[in-house]
């Protein structure tokens, strides 16, 4: 079959089947059996017990269920509050300092925790009612909260990443790297923003009241509560950026160091092991069926010659590479509307990333422009995750709308943030050849 | 019937939960091994030959074990679009209509797994590493998960099925 002709049916059927609301990783797994017994023949039915033996014996993705715990052990015990008691006291009189504050927690928590979304809840309901008690406008308390919660995938530890590189090929130690900086930016950006703007119309976020900043012990003593999370950090990444260990020893490391963090704090009770590993085991199973169902189908397309003829005919074609890429970014952003980032990585990547290789581009920066495409998905309607878990934590008097028109100049900003980022690859090259060439 | 229906939905209800609670523990093994190998090699220098053979393997039965949990919670992400808009019996009704596929793609698993893992029983097989501990049970896990999974989602197309016909939860 014409490799064209092959690629609309298989993926317009996906689609379909996705639309009918069946579980992401059933509509690429059925697709790809479905697409084997029909085009291949019953010879192809091997390949699904070899890709389940793939995902089951694959050293990289232990990382994953690893890195998941150690974030919802550490969320679970209540390190955010205490980072944020500590920017109220820190705030004095600086305008939009919560706001500032804020954002930094969201990089902290994007650092501890694998997944996207945690910063969001977390700060939803920490920071969100202190800050628009202290009559900070709506549409940049919200609007922050959601950007800085998205940054959770382009600073490492990413789950993202860890998948990226199982795709890939790419070091996961690599991909790591190649987030820290990107996130610091985007962060950096956030904030300056924040405080320029409350700068010049302070009532978007005024300076405390004199009554409630604190004294300069208070201050000291607030440090106190960032020394455990930032020793847990700096050791875990120290321990993959230094090659001291592989990513996956480092995650195991990173659960029980949050452990023990729990334990220093005396949150560490039954209770916590029970809220923590559930839902650790859902989405470490949710992680794996989608892994098959990806590999599944993209073994069959592969398997069928579509990968390899799509990409000559990519590669040879006579357009600026410039164009394909730009081109890749753009469906990244549609699909982004619609569809979940995970399902968006297992879709496009094992027929984008022979591309971008085969076209000289480098295949760890292609991974961080996904990311922070992806940020500004988790920010846009109609299907905006953030947008959601927002939803879910405002008081009643935001509404949509608000939710709608406060990520704008965030996502004007992300944008700025790809485009830096296309225009500079060293921004995020410059910490992985540093470190691991 | 219908009583019978719904008593054997829920007992494959509680059967995956139960599963769910067994496999969630195997994290905090699976965090001690690797954290046991780090300190092994780093403090006392002395490397384990199982270490990293073990995590794995505990992280193959955790990670497809967990399907049958993750199903029962509808931890399985699907594309929302036109799904939260649909009644209860509107999605049953499809959930009902796609879920052969679901079934022939787990099947298929299943199927081929059972017959690698039987073979790996009946000649005892090892693994070919230098700790080579049997690896014949770890084989049969994966059946054995998928089986879990496959009941977990018989019974929601039984629930699907009822709701569908005759308008009722069941």
């Amino acid at each position: 079959m014409d490799p064209l002709i092959l690629t609309a049916v298989m993926f317009i059927s996906m689609l379909a089947l996705m639309a009918t609301g069946l579980p992401i990783a059933f509509s690429l797994g059925g697709v790809g059996v479905m697409a084997g017994l029909l085009l291949w023949g019953p010879s192809s039915l091997e390949l699904l017990y070899f890709s389940a033996m793939e995902v089951m014996r694959n050293w990289v993705l232990i990382a994953v269920p690893l890195f998941i715990f150690m974030g919802y052990v550490l969320h679970e015990s209540d390190i955010a509050k205490d980072l944020f008691d500590a920017v109220l006291l820190w705030a004095g009189g600086v305008k939009g300092a919560l706001g500032m504050g804020t954002v930094a927690i969201c990089a902290v928590i994007a650092a501890m925790v694998g997944i996207s979304g945690a910063a969001t809840l977390s700060m939803g309901v920490i920071a969100l009612p202190a800050m628009l008690n202290r009559n900070y406008d709506k549409h940049i308390a919200v609007g922050l909260i959601q950007a800085g919660g998205a940054l959770g995938f382009l600073i490492p530890p990413s789950m993202m990443m860890i998948m990226y590189g199982f795709l890939s090929g790419v070091s996961v130690g690599q991909l790591f790297a190649g987030g820290v900086l990107p996130g610091l930016m985007l962060a950096g950006m956030y904030i300056a923003y924040i405080g320029v703007r409350c700068q010049i119309q302070p009532h978007m976020g005024p300076a405390l009241p004199v009554a409630e900043r604190g004294t300069f012990n208070q201050k000291i003593a607030a440090i106190r509560v960032l020394l455990l999370p930032a020793l847990l950090i700096f050791f875990v990444m120290g321990c993959i950026f230094s090659g001291i260990t592989s990513p996956t020893e480092a995650a195991g490391v990173g659960a029980v160091g949050a452990l023990i963090c729990a334990a220093l704090r005396r949150k560490l009770t039954w209770d916590l092991i029970k809220k923590a590993t559930l839902p650790t085991l859902e989405l470490s199973g949710f992680t794996a069926w989608i892994i098959i169902g990806a590999v599944v189908f993209s073994k069959v397309y592969t398997g069928l010659g579509a990968t390899a003829m799509i990409k000559s005919y990519m590669v040879g074609l006579d357009v600026n590479p410039w164009f394909i890429l730009i081109v890749m970014q753009l469906s990244f952003f549609f699909f982004g509307m619609f569809m979940d980032d995970i399902a968006i990585l297992f879709m496009c990547m094992p027929i984008y990333i022979p591309i971008i290789t085969g076209l000289g581009f480098d295949p760890v920066w292609f991974a961080i422009l996904y990311i922070v495409n992806m940020q500004m998905a988790f920010l846009t309607p109609p299907y905006g995750v953030n947008l959601f878990y927002m939803k879910a934590v405002v008081p009643k008097d935001v509404t949509m709308g608000d939710i709608y028109m406060s990520v704008i100049p965030f996502v004007i900003l992300q944008l700025v943030g790809l485009i830096l980022l296309m225009l500079f690859p060293q921004i995020i090259l410059w910490l992985p050849t540093m470190l691991f060439r | 019937m219908r009583r019978k229906l719904s008593l054997v939905v829920r007992k494959i209800d509680s059967l995956s939960v139960w599963s769910g609670r067994i496999l969630a523990g195997l994290i905090l093994v699976m965090s001690g091994v690797i954290v046991y190998e780090v300190v092994a090699r780093y403090l006392f220098n002395s490397p384990t030959i199982w270490g990293l053979e073990l995590a794995t393997m505990i992280f193959g039965t955790y990670i497809l074990g967990a399907g049958a949990w993750t199903w029962y919670r509808g931890g399985h992400v699907r594309m929302d679009v036109f799904y939260n808009h649909w009644s209860k019996r509107t999605r049953a009704v499809i959930d009902a209509f796609t879920f052969p596929l679901v079934l022939l793609f787990l099947g298929v698993i299943f199927w081929k797994s059972s017959v690698y893992g039987i073979e790996a029983v009946r000649v005892m097989e090892h693994s070919h590493t230098v700790w080579g501990p049997p690896v014949y049970h770890w084989k049969m896990t994966l059946p054995l998960a998928i089986f879990l999974m496959m009941l977990q989602g018989l019974a929601d197309f039984t629930r699907n099925a009822t709701l569908a016909i005759t308008g009722k939860e069941l």
